[in-house]
């Protein structure tokens, strides 16, 4: 815990920003997860209200920015299998699955730096046609029920010109608010995980099959991966969508122990 | 719907037997209290006078070879890892007898106190498994009735045949707390299946050609968490490996499943979850003793007996509230008018007496129906009287001397303390309780 508040001194943390989200947005994606229309209004009035006077939500959790490197980088410690969380292992074992049934093979595990209530741990694996990069996160978080955990798939093709083609595979729940996190140089679209990992892949490689994407070697693929997530978040940075964590904040957050 | 059971204690040679309608829902509490509190309470019971085999439970209590049998269903030891800490409880509250548990259930009772199994050879001794994995995974439905005959009112024309099984649309989700069975399936390549059915299926026990094929076609799932799965194997093909383990109606399909799959190795696992854990990789999410126990503890500290009473109080209490709302909602229905008249005449003292009277009105004759209603419903329930008389559990009555017991003998068992437990007690609403 020392260690993390000293990181917490000189490491910048983000954390998400609801009040970002434009109204429309926020009414779907609550209505979308189950919330009443009633409510999904009130809580969208609630943050345009606090986006005009500048009010954002009190941060939960925080996340260094990634940083494209051997190795990784601060936002993600590279980790052995066994050292990935067992709940986490649980989760994602009928993902992992499937995609080694896709022939994907496993590039790297990583834990996320987190401070604060989140836990995050991703294995990124690549296809046997070295083009589609699958990126399977899991996280464990507080939610409306007590801690919630979700694991969420996605896979990313990077090519010389703009846009990258993203396809995602997630709660039905979640996807209304998929349309906040759109990027102009990221061609990204939203699937139910209940159609399963084959449907997203051959959805995927139907969407790559008439453009020019990169074949990569395993090592490759995870340099212009990270290279890609930096970008990306950057992006939501630029768009309000994460916000920089005040001092004072990340000193509290990082003294939290979340189990 | 009673759950009885028959007890039999010999001492010096005698047999003597006693019966109770309900205590089989809570007999695993009832013999945590160890061999005088047991007896002592036993012997409060109907006294009955010959063993009767026809009941949902059964303990023979030996006094003389120190040694004590028994059986019964009990629900919230499911769990392997609850029924381990529970069996360690009762070891230390029996200290200097031998405890078994009756897999073979009244018969082996019988057997013990020297009888004749009048059923022997006619008997079935097949538990209901579901037929196929598909449709223990819940891909399949089950359309045949325990009787094997199918739904006669069943008009679905998709079905094949007309009997057995077909398809259901959507996929099955288990709830967080639903318990189930985990099978991992091994092969070559390190290539791992994890699959979780509401239980071990027929096929699976009897190495039925297809068990294997159509386990690997189910949908792909979660390692599931200890504390809902209540049996599982893990079946190695490279190997030729089948390794079995959960509670103790797992443990009867050993032999089958030696017998069936003949050319592999089919072994009993201790500690099967953190075994199948470390066989097929991830570590899972195992349970602590603490958490184990916190799932019989809470009956184990109630004095309440389960009888008809019980069942009634609970779902009487949940009664009682929706009445009282209800009352409540028709008391301000009544009264809105009041209050608008008062609102426009100006007299308030007169509207709010009269609805203070009404209010009184309305009390008592809720309380004066509540009685009634209740007095109707004790008298007409079996064995709502005869359950006055009787100490309702066994050790002691007094909730705080209980709780010592308990904490006493936890550390006698080498278990956590109450401290550590209660934090994992979770609904302790009467319902809860009755096991369900």
């Amino acid at each position: 815990m020392a260690l993390a508040m000293q990181q917490a001194e000189t490491q910048q943390y983000f954390t998400e920003e609801l009040t970002a989200m434009k109204y429309g947005t926020v009414v779907r994606g609550l209505t979308g997860s189950g919330a009443p229309a009633l409510v999904s209004h009130f809580l969208a009035i609630t943050c345009s209200v606090r986006r005009v006077c500048r009010w954002p939500f009190k941060a939960t959790y925080g996340l260094p920015q990634p940083t494209a490197g051997p190795g990784g980088s601060l936002a993600r410690a590279r980790v052995e299998e066994h050292e990935v969380p067992g709940r986490a292992r649980a989760k994602w074992a009928p993902m992992l699955e499937q995609l080694y049934d896709l022939r994907f093979e496993v590039l790297y595990y990583s834990l996320a730096n987190a401070i604060g209530y989140r836990h995050q741990a991703t294995v990124a694996l690549i296809d046997r046609m070295r083009s589609t990069v699958a990126l399977v996160e899991w996280n464990r978080l507080p939610g409306a029920n007590g801690v919630e955990e979700n694991v969420s798939v996605e896979f990313d093709s990077y090519g010389d010109r703009d846009p990258e083609v993203m396809t995602a595979s997630c709660n039905p729940e979640h996807m209304g608010f998929s349309e906040a996190f759109q990027l102009d140089f990221v061609n990204m679209e939203f699937l139910s995980n209940k159609f399963g990992l084959q449907h997203a892949y051959s959805t995927h490689t139907g969407r790559i099959k008439h453009g020019s994407f990169f074949q990569m070697t395993p090592e490759a693929a995870v340099e212009e991966h990270e290279r890609r997530t930096q970008r990306r978040f950057e992006a939501m940075i630029e768009l309000g969508l994460l916000r920089p964590l005040k001092i004072a904040e990340q000193r509290e957050l990082s003294s939290v122990v979340f189990e | 719907m009673s759950e009885p059971v028959v007890f039999a204690l010999v001492r010096d040679g005698t047999q003597r037997f006693f019966a109770d309608r309900w205590a089989a829902v809570f007999l695993f509490r009832e013999l945590l209290w160890g061999p005088t509190e047991l007896e002592t309470w036993v012997t409060q019971l109907t006294e009955i006078e010959a063993w009767d085999e026809d009941c949902c439970a059964g303990v023979v209590v030996d006094y003389d070879r120190r040694k004590l049998l028994w059986f019964g269903e009990n629900q919230p030891l499911n769990i392997p890892r609850s029924w381990s800490v529970y069996s360690k409880l009762l070891a230390t509250a029996w200290k200097d007898f031998d405890v078994q548990f009756a897999a073979e259930g009244a018969k082996d009772l019988a057997h013990a106190l020297g009888r004749e199994w009048p059923y022997e050879g006619d008997e079935d001794d097949s538990q209901y498994r579901p037929a196929t994995a598909r449709i223990a995974g819940f891909v399949d439905e089950d359309l045949e009735e325990d009787d094997g005959y199918p739904d006669e009112f069943d008009e679905d024309e998709d079905l094949e045949g007309g009997y057995g099984s077909h398809e259901l649309d959507e996929d099955y989700e288990f709830d967080e707390d639903e318990e189930r069975a985990w099978v991992t399936l091994l092969y070559e390549q390190s290539t791992v299946r994890h699959r979780q059915l509401s239980e071990l299926s027929e096929d699976i026990v009897h190495a039925k050609p297809s068990a294997l094929k159509d386990l690997k076609d189910l949908p792909a799932a979660e390692v599931p968490p200890e504390k809902v799965v209540t049996e599982g194997c893990w079946i190695d093909e490279s190997q030729r490996q089948i390794g079995l383990w959960g509670n103790h109606t797992t443990k009867r399909l050993l032999p089958l499943m030696q017998a069936s799959w003949s050319d592999w190795d089919v072994q009993w696992i201790d500690k099967g979850y953190q075994a199948q854990c470390s066989t097929s990789g991830p570590s899972g999410i195992p349970m602590s003793d603490a958490e184990a126990l916190a799932r019989f503890l809470p009956i184990v500290l109630s004095n309440k007996r389960f009888d008809m009473n019980t069942i009634v109080g609970a779902i009487g209490g949940n009664l009682k509230k929706t009445a009282i709302k209800a009352v409540g909602c028709l008391w301000i229905v009544v009264c809105l008018p009041l209050l608008i008249f008062g609102a426009v005449s100006g007299n308030w003292t007169a509207v709010l007496i009269t609805v203070a009277i009404v209010g009184a009105l309305f009390f008592g004759l809720f309380k004066v129906l509540e009685t009634k209603f209740k007095r109707s419903f004790t008298k007409n329930l079996p064995g709502g009287e005869e359950a006055d008389n009787k100490p309702p559990t066994a050790g002691p009555q007094e909730p705080s001397q209980r709780r010592t017991e308990v904490e006493r003998l936890l550390a006698a068992a080498g278990l956590p303390p109450l401290l550590e437990i209660e934090p994992h007690f979770g609904d302790l609403e009467e319902l809860s309780l009755l096991g369900g």
